[in-house]
């Protein structure tokens, strides 16, 4: 338990980026490149420590901010749906880049380039493991059944997906609604608990972050995006000589994986385990 | 006034050529190459190197640095977006890969130079590279030679390269490429070929433009090129993918706008203006002004 | 069908001067046909004649240039693609779409979720039995669908791993959990062994056999012929025989048609 007390911020951090990789791995997943999540992150940490400070109570906000977010996603996702794959991912990213400039200049609402800080802490390690629970609970539901069927038409083949019946705008704004509403959740969850927000908590390091988790886990599932996070936020602690070098290395990995493991970990798990079944099967026959 | 139109001029101009040489890779391979920005960056660090530690000239630094840059280029082709490229799966997926790819391939050039800095801006100064300011009218207007330069080479190059594409034969084959790949290779034109001259040239392009930019900035920062890809972004599609005549229109105008508010306006807003056209002109009329290609919706 | 019909119950499928033309050129050209219920056609015609675009044009995944398409005597011309699955009408590609990360019953239910199986997710949680049920019916048709192509031993079988005529048989499984009135097959035998081909020319009889229409495109004449009840030629996208299938290849515009451009001849 001594363990845990003394790594608790870290804990915390995990379990914060563990929905917040699920909220980039749930929009690719229905092939739609999304990396606006993270500027919902960061929308939601501010909203998280503003309404904290003004004293609401914690659950009100991260419903509030919760689907606030997943709202506003739904009306950014209408008209930017229908753009492909490229142009989505360089207007949510334009979209996350434009926020810290913003903030910066939102005076001492925002606290200018140095954000906000002596927030206080309202959420405990509890409620953020019960939150990651609830959320783990509802994302797995959605990848079951005919959900999780159409999001893989959706991706693969789109023709096929339409000439099944599949409203292709209609899922990929939904599933852009969801994975800001994910992203708005972890943020104020990180409002919340790390005592001070900043403009940096967006920017191209942390998508590459955040991108790293999603894909390196495998973005077929929830259970991908969770590894993802994991191995993300400790591997430079077990790791702690790469220090400085820690985007170089988190670089590398993402480029390996794409190369040689494009379903990420879970991906190559699965990959190892169907291959052990065939060779079982061609021995037994 | 005419100062402001002087430096957009510039500053425009290089807008304009890094703009052509995302563009270039976007339209001819699918790439949309986030470590551009980073090899910017490393044109003007290799002007900053051979600056400080190595007294040369620009007639010496600058092909030497576009071609160091534009060889980066080929290697990241060669050993990374090649086998992207020919996974199977459908175009956003190999497309999907490449960007991420590029954006690890950035997260390694930046964090080199980073620790090779220390994360500090180094410091290009003037006396190095030559650069003066020349007057015109009195006072009233200020040019470095630096900026004159860059104004010259970029619409030289511009034009040039309009030439080429439209004109050569590799042009030719570099435009059908980007329309339809597969007919290519069944036409004879040897694909990886024309995939690694295509990089090479895009790399190119990036590393002069850091190269003079970067004597023009007088700085050199790790982190330096990233808001550029965005800005060559928004040039990229007021103008629509793969048109040179829309990326010029586009990448004058974003520098006046840019111009205008450091001038004029709060200029810590000065980049948020492309990442706010990005998403007004995506909304409204993603296909550009020019655009040369039938737009492919989702 | 109501009482009030008049005696000719009405065609299931209608086309009026259908025309379909991309970047000035004519792939359909002013085709109108009447497809009736219960019957098997044919389209044929050599290469370049449009059919393909045809059964595009039908199943709305391309836009038309001018005329009607009516089913069940509504005009559904410009219904949003994705409708066209729920009004009855499927169909299978020309080239395997099939998914290699589900196996083949999740494939095939994939078919069966477009016919009242995609619930909103809201339903799905309020009236969970319900829900339940409804998935109970989709996995059920999907099974049956399976059945009926003869492939229920290989539910749980990874697509990438059958041979070609199993995956087209898959993926006519799938057509068929829509519950298709009309089934469009695209090529279906292209590639196939003469076994495989005649196994699924067979099913296509006994679909008909159970009441559903089925519109099949092909290159293969001999085939096409011996089975189809009405046979359809098109050339460079206009509509040129229409009729009983021995009468049709016998006229002389088809003759040259198909001579004239070297294709594959009936014995």
């Amino acid at each position: 338990m001594g363990y845990f007390t003394q790594n608790e911020v870290l804990f915390q951090q995990t379990l914060v980026y563990m929905i917040l990789a699920i909220s980039i791995q749930v929009v690719l997943r229905c092939g739609v490149v999304s990396l606006a999540s993270v500027g919902f992150y960061t929308l939601g940490s501010y909203a998280g420590a503003i309404l904290s400070k003004h004293g609401w109570p914690s659950l009100v906000i991260l419903l509030v901010v919760m689907i606030v977010s997943g709202l506003l996603g739904y009306s950014f996702g209408r008209p930017l749906a229908r753009l492909r794959g490229l142009y989505l991912a360089m207007a949510t990213l334009a979209f996350d880049l434009v926020l810290p400039v913003l903030l910066s200049n939102g005076g001492s609402f925002t606290g200018g380039s140095l954000g906000l800080y002596g927030i206080p802490v309202t959420v405990n390690t509890g409620t953020l493991v019960v939150v990651v629970v609830v959320v783990i609970y509802v994302i797995s539901q959605l990848e079951r059944g005919w959900m999780g069927r159409a999001s893989l038409a959706l991706r693969s083949d789109e023709d096929l997906a339409r000439s099944m019946g599949i409203r292709v705008a209609r899922e990929r704004y939904l599933a852009f609604a969801v994975s800001a509403g994910l992203g708005g959740l972890a943020g104020s969850l990180s409002g919340m608990l790390f005592r001070a927000v900043s403009p940096s908590t967006t920017g191209f390091g942390v998508i590459t972050l955040v991108l790293a988790m999603a894909i390196i886990g495998g973005r077929e599932s929830w259970l991908g995006a969770i590894i993802g996070a994991y191995l993300v936020t400790w591997l430079p602690v077990w790791l702690g000589f790469i220090g400085l070098y820690q985007d170089l290395f988190f670089g590398l990995i993402l480029v390996a994986v794409m190369l040689f493991f494009p379903d990420g970990l879970l991906g190559a798990i699965q990959l190892g385990v169907s291959t052990l079944r065939l060779r079982r099967k061609q021995i037994a026959t | 006034m005419i100062q402001v139109i002087a430096d957009s001029l510039s500053l425009g101009s290089v807008y304009v050529l890094f703009s052509l040489g995302l563009s270039l890779s976007w339209s001819v391979l699918g790439l949309l190459n986030l470590a551009y920005g980073a090899q910017f960056m490393l044109g003007a660090y290799f002007a900053y190197l051979f600056g400080g530690h190595v007294h040369a000239s620009l007639l010496v630094v600058l092909p030497v640095a576009v071609v160091a840059v534009a060889a980066t280029s080929v290697i990241a082709d060669y050993f990374v977006f090649r086998r992207l490229r020919v996974r199977a799966g459908t175009p956003v997926e190999s497309e999907l890969a490449m960007l991420v790819a590029s954006i690890g391939l950035a997260a390694v050039a930046e964090t080199i130079v980073q620790n090779a800095t220390a994360g500090n801006s180094e410091f290009i100064p003037s006396s190095t590279y030559k650069v003066r300011t020349l007057g015109f009218g009195g006072s009233t207007l200020h040019i470095t030679n630096i900026q004159l330069l860059m104004t010259v080479v970029a619409i030289a190059l511009t034009i040039a390269f309009a030439a080429f594409v439209k004109w050569t034969r590799f042009g030719r084959a570099m435009r059908a490429a980007a329309v339809d790949p597969a007919t290519c290779e069944l036409l004879g034109v040897n694909a990886n070929r024309l995939f690694s001259v295509t990089m090479a040239i895009s790399g190119g392009m990036a590393g002069l433009a850091g190269v003079l930019l970067g004597i023009d900035l007088t700085n050199v920062q790790f982190q330096m090129g990233d808001p550029l890809v965005t800005k060559a972004f928004a040039v990229i599609i007021i103008g629509g993918v793969g048109s040179i005549a829309g990326a010029a229109v586009g990448g004058y105008l974003l520098a006046f706008a840019e111009t205008l508010v450091v001038v004029y306006g709060p200029s810590t807003y000065q980049d948020a203006i492309s990442f706010a056209l990005i998403i007004i002109v995506l909304l409204v009329r993603p296909t550009g002004l020019f655009a040369q290609r039938r737009w492919q919706r989702s | 069908m109501t009482a009030t019909d008049a005696a000719d119950p009405p065609a299931l499928l209608e086309t009026k001067g259908l025309s379909v033309t991309f970047g000035g050129v004519k792939a359909v050209v002013g085709v109108s046909l009447c497809l009736e219920p219960g019957k098997l056609y044919g389209l044929v015609g050599p290469n370049g004649s449009g059919k393909t675009t045809f059964l595009n044009a039908l199943s709305r995944l391309v836009h038309t240039s001018g005329g009607q398409m009516l089913f069940n005597g509504s005009d559904y011309t410009r219904i949003a693609d994705t409708a066209v699955a729920s009004i009855g009408i499927s169909r299978t590609f020309q080239s395997i779409r099939l998914l290699s990360q589900l196996n083949v019953l999740e494939n095939v239910q994939l078919g069966a979720d477009s016919v009242g199986g995609r619930k909103r997710t809201l339903d799905w949680w309020i009236g969970r039995r319900a829900a339940g049920r409804e998935t109970r019916d989709v996995a059920n048709r999907a099974m049956e669908a399976l059945d009926r192509v003869g492939l229920s031993a290989l539910e749980k079988r990874n697509p990438a791993t059958l041979s070609y005529g199993l995956q087209r048989r898959v993926e006519v499984a799938r057509a068929i959990a829509m519950k298709p009135r009309l089934l469009l097959l695209d090529e279906p035998t292209a590639g196939m062994r003469e076994d495989e081909r005649t196994e699924l020319m067979e099913l296509s009889q006994s679909l008909v056999a159970d009441g559903m229409t089925v519109l099949v495109v092909d290159h293969n004449l001999r085939m096409i012929t011996s089975i189809s009840e009405h046979l359809f030629v098109m050339h460079f996208g206009n509509l040129i025989a229409s009729g009983n299938p021995h009468d049709v290849m016998r006229q002389p515009d088809v003759q040259v048609a198909y001579i004239g451009r070297g294709a594959d001849v009936p014995v």
